[in-house]
């Protein structure tokens, strides 16, 4: 699903909403979907249950977004370690800020 | 040159006889399907904590404090709806659900019948004109109808617009009827605002400069100066008004309920409400221009449903009046005069047809209606909306424990659990407080830190429509559906014990086979 909403449908639209609003079903739906990462903004319904959840793992976090994998598709996806990126750039900005955010709980 | 049109004196009389008749006949025909309407299933979630509070008030009195909740109020109970809880459960005592439908659906049908006649007395509207007017108004409002105290605050209304309409006909008795109106009406609705602002807009706005016949201002204020000193007589006192500013202006309140937000004009029955606020402004242009008191009437009655959609009732009972008054000019000035005379019905004719048409229509309603008023239907009418069955588990298996719920279910559960604190938050959110709502949809809208709020209220059970985020949340953390209700679409959850792992709950709600409640 991307923004351009109207091609797809209202049944992949209304699959879509729910998960993101975590209606009976979602993980059905991403499951079905063959989803590998779940990438959502923060502090959205989502993440805030997945960051609850033992099934789920958060492999990804800066001030904006979350992601989280399936704990026992973890090791089968092989992820990257965690970019590391020079002084200066936006990203670095954004994991110090991260950092900052974490420490202040 | 054309003979001289003579009707003898008593077929005059015949014929303005008929003609009442045929009045009549729209009008009680109107009335009568609007009961379609009116007469409405407990549908609105808040009758339950109405109800429960009606019951405590009979045995204990008016509460000082908010009486079903385990969470802490920050406020003291206004019970400024006292009366109206006190009758409601007198009604539901004595008839169940079946006679609280029939009593407010009636009321709702006689406010719009009040308002209907709030035209001026040398109008000659026709039955038709009042008719349209009724049934369309009726359609518009009937969302926010049914058994709740808004009804009262539309009968309430509609009698201000007739009493304000006998007075600017020079009728100055009718005035004393407002502070007895209003006495009752502010110990049964916080509406009563609505009626009181629209006196003062009439004196500020009628017979400014005007002498001879006009009618008196000087009577007006007294009466509204009457009518405010005799809304003071309640639980509350003074203390009504600052309650009612901070429900009305309490932000997250108007952010979180849906009633209380600005409309939502893709919904369908708001369209009707938008179709009724045109058809309005077409009239009024069309007939020549409104009355000033009707403009502002409209006007702030429009305003104030889009700040608030629960106040449509407001706009469509002042539009009754004026959609039959401007709708009847415009069609006298611009489509009468075209009409050939094979569409005019004499008058005895057409009061034949009419009350003809009455009856079918009466008989109709009564068919439709009747099967739906029996104790079954009201039954299963419930027990479709509410969690009456787990209820019902709750209190065979966690009795006296804490529950979690949604706050529209809130009220229900209030009612079934009247004295034993165990229900988190319903609807009248006022009294709670700012923070115990904001902690309440910490849960509801799964936001960060959700879950410890669970755990500091010590709340283990939950009953929830099991399509929520909320039972999908649940189920992620841990808890186990105790049981089903395919009625209500409810399940009961529990918090695992706490030796039990996670990995014991399945990845999706197991529903396959479930425990029913």
């Amino acid at each position: 699903m991307f923004g351009h909403a109207a091609p797809v449908g209202d049944q992949l639209l209304y699959s879509s909403a729910g998960v993101e609003s975590v209606r009976r079903d979602w993980a059905a739906t991403i499951r079905k979907a063959g989803t590998d990462v779940v990438v959502l903004d923060t502090n959205t319904p989502l993440p805030n249950v997945l960051a609850q959840s033992p099934r789920w793992v958060r492999v990804y976090k800066d001030p904006h977004n979350v992601a989280f994998v399936a704990r026992d598709h973890l090791a089968a996806l092989a992820l990257p370690p965690p970019p590391t990126y020079p002084r200066g750039d936006p990203c670095a900005r954004l994991n110090a800020l991260k950092t900052l955010t974490e420490q202040s709980g | 040159m054309r003979r001289p049109h003579v009707i003898p004196v008593d077929a005059a009389a015949r014929e303005h006889r008929d003609a009442r008749l045929a009045r009549s006949g729209w009008i009680a025909g109107a009335a009568v399907l609007l009961l379609l309407v009116c007469v409405q299933p407990l549908r609105d979630t808040d009758v339950w904590w109405h109800l429960a509070l009606g019951r405590y008030i009979t045995v204990h009195g008016i509460p000082a404090h908010e009486p079903f909740s385990f969470l802490p109020a920050a406020y003291p109970w206004v019970g400024q709806q006292w009366l109206y809880e006190v009758v409601l459960a007198g009604l539901i005592g004595a008839g169940g659900p079946a006679l609280a439908s029939v009593v407010m659906g009636t009321a709702a049908v006689l406010a719009i019948v009040i308002a209907a006649f709030a035209l001026p007395r040398d109008a000659r509207v026709p039955g038709a004109w009042m008719a349209v007017a009724m049934v369309l108004s009726g359609l518009v409002m009937a969302q926010v109808l049914g058994v709740r105290g808004q009804v009262l605050s539309v009968l309430g209304l509609a009698l201000v617009l007739l009493v304000v309409r006998r007075w600017r006909d020079g009728r100055n008795g009718f005035l004393w009827l407002l502070p007895p109106l209003f006495l009752v009406w502010a110990n049964v609705h916080a509406g009563f605002i609505a009626g009181l602002m629209l006196l003062a807009a009439t004196l500020l706005i009628v017979g400014r400069g005007a002498s001879g016949a006009a009618p008196s201002r000087r009577h007006l204020g007294l009466a509204l100066l009457a009518s405010v000193a005799a809304t003071l007589v309640n639980p509350a006192g003074p203390g009504i008004y600052p309650y009612i500013l901070e429900t009305f202006t309490n932000p997250t309140l108007t952010q979180t309920i849906v009633e209380w937000a600005s409309p939502d004009f893709h919904n369908v029955w708001l369209r009707l409400f938008e179709g009724e606020v045109i058809l309005l402004v077409v009239l009024w242009v069309a007939s020549g221009g409104p009355d000033a008191v009707d403009a502002a009437f409209a006007g702030g009655t429009l305003v104030a449903t889009l700040f608030a959609q629960r106040n449509v009732s407001l706009f469509a009972v002042v539009a009754i009046p004026q959609v039959a008054l401007y709708g009847a000019r415009a069609w006298r000035m611009h489509v009468a005069p075209r009409m050939s005379g094979r569409w005019r019905f004499a008058p005895r004719r057409a009061a034949v047809l009419t009350l003809t048409a009455a009856g079918a229509v009466a008989l109709a309603v009564a068919v439709t209606l009747g099967p739906e008023l029996t104790p079954t239907a009201e039954a299963d009418s419930v027990a479709s909306r509410y969690p009456v069955a787990p209820a019902s588990y709750v209190a065979a298996h966690y009795a006296g424990q804490r529950l979690y719920s949604i706050d529209t279910w809130g009220g229900y559960l209030v009612y079934r659990f009247p004295d034993q604190r165990v229900v988190f938050l319903y609807d009248e959110t006022a009294v709670f407080g700012n923070a115990a709502l904001q902690r309440y949809l910490d849960i509801h809208l799964l936001r960060k830190g959700w879950p410890q709020v669970l755990k500091s209220e010590q709340i283990e059970h939950a009953i929830v429509p099991l399509q929520s985020q909320e039972t999908s949340a649940l189920h992620e953390l841990g808890w186990t559906i105790d049981c089903y209700d395919a009625a209500s679409g409810s399940v009961v959850m529990s918090a695992a014990p706490a030796s039990a792992g996670i990995a014991q709950t399945a990845l999706e709600i197991p529903l396959a086979d479930p425990t029913p409640c």
